[in-house]
């Protein structure tokens, strides 16, 4: 799995507002403890150096309940200072107006983190939470896609386990990607066009290059 | 020999007719947040994908009841709590279900004699997506459906638009 960055710079005010903080120090080396667990949610927290959680998905309910990490209150008020000024710095007013519209991709890391506080049955239709490994394979996608991961509309749990993201137009034109435990599969609808399907695809750069294109064109 | 439980009519035992009108109404319950777009205004195909193992979303036709049961049914499966409180009814006509190469069975229950299934004609596993060809059919069932919001989802009668 490739290492996954949290953007700060996509990050908004508003959003923010509203979060708990907790700064997470280990007391052990970092490497024995990814060695001493397989939870791709935990590589990947560990890849930044603040974890920003909303209420519903929190450290605890992350599996950070390690022995290892203790959690310390920092203060709030200079942390958004900190990131105020750093949005001011990183982007230009174009950008921030964009993201008012668009989810960034510290939105949709956050969404997809949030799916693990999904309990059996979360559909009253004994619908089973994402599996852990269509959370890293959704993760690695959205760091495969890059910049182009601004334009998505949707993204949502299944009740079989799965995760989709959605990118769609005013002229109902669709591209809709299921990510699995093992591979995804889409389609694409554009106008004019034969609907594009394509199933059980690695996730890797070389699909990706081609989802990019339909994303393009959308 | 006692002849009397031949003749006693069991309310429990009354069925609607197994085939259905092309004219059928049918709803689904709706959940918020989950089953909506983040702008809480369109409905997510989610909504009308099955469980691991299963080819069943569930449905009640509210031809034979009326919009009262429908809620009070989704009501009794909601939890706020859970990301899943209420929120309304999806309705599709047979004729559109149809029209997206699904099907519909009826399969009533116990306690719920108008409990029917859209099947779509694939079952995943846990943790396989769909096949393509069947995750525009389900985004179809989504687009053609209607939705219809209650509101006020904390009372046990239906307040919401006619459901039509």
């Amino acid at each position: 799995m490739g290492k996954i960055e949290i953007v700060k710079s996509d990050v908004q005010l508003s959003d923010l507002e509203n979060l708990n903080f907790h700064e997470s120090t280990n007391s052990g080396s970092l490497s024995e403890i990814e060695k001493s667990r397989s939870n791709p949610f935990l590589k990947f927290a560990f890849s930044g150096a603040v974890l920003i959680g909303s209420n519903s998905v929190d450290a605890a309910s992350v599996n950070f309940l390690s022995q290892s990490i203790i959690e310390q209150p920092i203060d709030v008020e200079q942390f958004l200072n900190n990131y105020k000024s750093e949005i001011e710095q990183t982007n230009n007013q174009s950008d921030l107006a964009f993201h008012n519209r668009a989810l960034t991709k510290q939105d949709i890391v956050r969404t997809i983190l949030s799916f693990k506080a999904l309990q059996d049955n979360w559909d009253g239709h004994n619908a089973c939470p994402p599996e852990i490994d269509c959370a890293s394979n959704a993760l690695l996608l959205v760091d495969l896609l890059g910049d182009n991961i601004r334009n998505i509309k949707e993204i949502y749990p299944n009740p079989n386990g799965t995760i989709t993201f959605e990118w769609n137009n005013d002229l109902d034109e669709v591209l809709n990607v299921e990510i699995g435990i093992e591979t995804m599969s889409y389609y694409v609808e554009i106008a004019g066009k034969e609907t594009v399907y394509a199933d059980q695809k690695l996730i890797s750069s070389e699909e990706v290059k081609e989802i990019i294109e339909y994303i393009s064109i959308l | 020999m006692n002849i009397f439980p031949f003749f006693r009519k069991n309310k429990n035992n009354k069925r609607l007719p197994s085939e259905f009108s092309k004219s059928e109404k049918i709803v689904r319950s709706i959940f918020s947040p989950i089953n909506l777009n983040k702008a809480g205004t369109r409905l997510l195909p989610n909504a009308f994908r099955s469980p691991p193992g299963i080819d069943e979303v569930s449905v009640n036709r509210l031809t034979y009841t009326n919009a009262d049961f429908c809620k009070q049914h989704g009501k009794s499966i909601e939890n706020p709590g859970a990301k899943r409180a209420f929120f309304g009814l999806a309705l599709l006509y047979v004729n559109q279900i149809l029209s997206t190469d699904s099907k519909i069975e009826y399969t009533p229950k116990p306690d719920n004699i108008y409990h029917s299934d859209i099947k779509i004609g694939y079952i995943t596993e846990k943790g396989q997506q769909l096949p393509p060809e069947f995750q525009k059919k389900v985004r179809e069932l989504a687009e053609k459906s209607e939705l219809f919001r209650d509101n006020n989802p904390s009372s046990n009668s239906w307040d919401g638009p006619l459901i039509e």
